[in-house]
């Protein structure tokens, strides 16, 4: 981090429920976070994976001081120790204060913190944020101090991210929320205001969404997101557009002239025709390409996956665990009995919201095909090497089912969650399945498992650890050792 | 990009079963080689082998399923010839430097990580035909 960058602090809402549900008013209180880093765009952004409270009988409180006892420490820095974790955040309250600022025995706690963290993990970082009366307001703030020197860098924006929607709470939040009347709303979008208001309908102008994969269905996503106001959006896609799409894929008024185009590309143009106030962007690249995956992922609020095969899929989850992003998976599907005729079509829309218990991993709410998981992640040469042995025979190449409506059923379910959750109506449902052939709309509430290593918070998780853990060094085997 | 972190946890827990010293992996956790893997003492013509695991680009989400032994790896037969393992052969990946590819992989669905692939893998050398038999489709 340095000076001039934005400074941000990522939370999850049941996080930060937990980090700021003080016990009492009348005393102060304290509680602390382990978290990572990561950068992006806007600047850097401290991401919370674990929030450690003081127990009643592991601290003193008044009025105007509040100190943890030696075991907590004990405690706490174990779990620093065991996570790895890059950055220390403490929060505490000044429940005499409406707009409170730090003291000079919170400059001593930090010092005290710092010495004691540096023993762990040389690299890590202090944060401090101190709330006033009733959360109101709040003071933030990085340590970049050698032992004994004080120097804070001063951080402008606390983010949630839950099923209550994304918050954003800048440091004197109350007074930063505009009126309604104060928000223009172009009559265009006349009716979408009166349906989600006019707050909600900003909101949805400014959430950054990202659409993986832009193919009938990627499309039709795009289409709906883009009438109900959403300007932030970036849809990632490799491929080009063939024949073979032309009649699911939305936008084409020409299909030749469509043909052999880029399909994010040609989908970012036309969202920009239909909404000149839209930032619309395309990126021509494989979800396999990590870093580009990576760095969109980073720059986005939303993630969306309108993906044909399980493999992306999960390597999306795994991004949207690291940095902390929701991710909606949008998936159908048609199956055939042996007669070639429909005997399934189902539409299915679920949510992943890293660090909330009710929304686990795709993996984890058991919508993924390991089998073709195990096929589509593995390396072109081990395949090569199984077909030339004689373990595969044969290709499994033969594209599935797919037409326009069931594409449309499901973008529409996902579309209208979607805009519920931005603005701020009502929590997404986990996961919605819609059986086509009986008309049977399902809600699905899959279980996380704490062990899980995408969305678990076990040590082995990559759950909210940013850009930690990400550098690989090229070492081929022919030098080894 | 492979989930470093469970590779880091599973490589200690490795250190500390066969030793410092036998665990060897790169900085960039693209292999992993066990040497001196204990066999079953007098079923095979080595005490001993190296085992070469080769890390999935996108391990934990794809599971462990490349792996070679020692070229001169061989069982032990009671009478006669010895005879070359199942599921070994010869003229893919690291020949030159002294493997032979074992197409070994968990049974279908199970991905239990570096320690689960060792620990079949164990069961595999224990009973090679046997396990084979066991684990056809």
């Amino acid at each position: 981090m340095n000076s001039t960058e934005k400074l941000k602090i990522s939370f999850s809402e049941s996080q930060y429920d937990r980090a700021i549900g003080w016990t009492d008013w009348e005393l102060e209180d304290v509680s602390y976070c382990l978290g990572f880093g990561y950068r992006n765009n806007a600047g850097s952004t401290v991401i919370i994976r674990d929030v450690l409270k003081p127990m009643a009988s592991e601290l003193s409180r008044s009025r105007y001081a509040v100190e943890p006892f030696p075991e907590f420490f004990c405690r706490l820095y174990d779990k620093v120790q065991a996570t790895g974790a890059e950055f220390l955040l403490q929060s505490h309250t000044h429940p005499f204060c409406d707009k409170p600022t730090f003291s000079s025995i919170d400059d001593e706690s930090a010092l005290r913190l710092n010495r004691d963290l540096k023993k762990i993990n040389p690299k890590a970082k202090v944060v401090q944020v101190v709330y006033g009366k009733d959360n109101g307001h709040f003071e933030a703030r990085v340590f970049n101090g050698a032992n004994e020197e004080t120097d804070f860098e001063y951080l402008e924006d606390i983010e949630v991210m839950g099923p209550k929607r994304m918050l954003h709470f800048g440091q004197h939040q109350k007074n930063n929320q505009k009126e309604t009347a104060d928000i223009e709303i172009p009559l265009s979008e006349d009716r979408n205001a009166r349906a989600f208001g006019n707050i909600g309908v900003e909101v949805l102008h400014n959430i950054k969404v990202l659409i993986l994969g832009t193919g009938g269905l990627g499309s039709a996503m795009a289409y709906l997101l883009s009438r109900l106001g959403f300007r932030m959006i970036t849809v990632y896609d490799q491929e080009r557009i063939d024949e073979t799409n032309i009649n699911r894929f939305y936008f084409v008024s020409k299909p030749r002239a469509a043909i052999g185009k880029f399909k994010a590309g040609f989908v970012a143009k036309a969202m920009r025709v239909f909404n000149r106030f839209g930032k619309y962007r395309a990126i021509n690249a494989s979800i396999y390409n990590e870093h580009t995956a990576s760095e969109a992922i980073k720059n986005t609020d939303l993630i969306i996956t309108a993906l044909d095969s399980d493999g992306p899929r999960l390597v999306a989850c795994s991004l949207a665990t690291r940095y902390g992003k929701p991710l909606v998976n949008v998936s159908n599907a048609i199956y055939l009995d042996e007669n070639k005729k429909i005997k399934g079509a189902f539409s299915s829309c679920q949510w992943f919201i890293p660090r909330e218990e009710k929304y686990p991993c795709l993996r984890c709410q058991g919508g993924l095909d390991d089998k073709a998981i195990e096929q589509e992640l593995m390396s072109q040469r081990l395949k090569e090497m199984r077909r030339k042995a004689g373990y595969i025979v044969g290709t499994n190449e033969s594209p599935n089912a797919q037409v326009i409506p069931i594409n449309s059923t499901a973008a529409g379910i996902a579309a209208w969650e979607i805009a519920l959750w931005a603005s701020g109506i009502r929590a997404p449902t986990p996961w919605i399945h819609y059986d086509m052939m009986k008309n049977n709309y399902q809600v699905l509430q899959g279980v996380g498992n704490t062990e899980c290593t995408i969305c678990g918070n076990s040590p082995a998780s990559c759950l909210a650890t940013g850009d930690a853990d990400m550098e690989l060094d090229d070492v081929s085997i022919e030098n080894k050792e | 990009m492979r989930n470093i972190r469970r590779l880091r946890l599973e490589l200690n827990a490795l250190q500390n079963r066969y030793g410092r010293t036998n665990v060897v992996f790169p900085s960039g956790y693209d292999w992993v080689k066990l040497v001196e893997f204990p066999l079953k003492p007098g079923q095979y013509n080595l005490p001993s082998c190296t085992v070469l695991i080769i890390i999935p680009e996108r391990y934990d989400m794809a599971s462990i399923r490349e792996c070679y032994v020692d070229r001169d790896l061989r069982l032990r037969a009671t009478f006669g010839e010895s005879q070359a393992l199942p599921h070994v052969h010869s003229g893919f990946g690291y020949d030159r430097d002294g493997y032979r590819w074992l197409c070994f992989e968990e049974p279908q669905g199970k991905n239990t990580g570096l320690i689960g692939f060792i620990d079949t893998l164990r069961a595999y050398f224990t009973d090679p035909h046997g396990y084979v038999k066991a684990n056809e489709d």
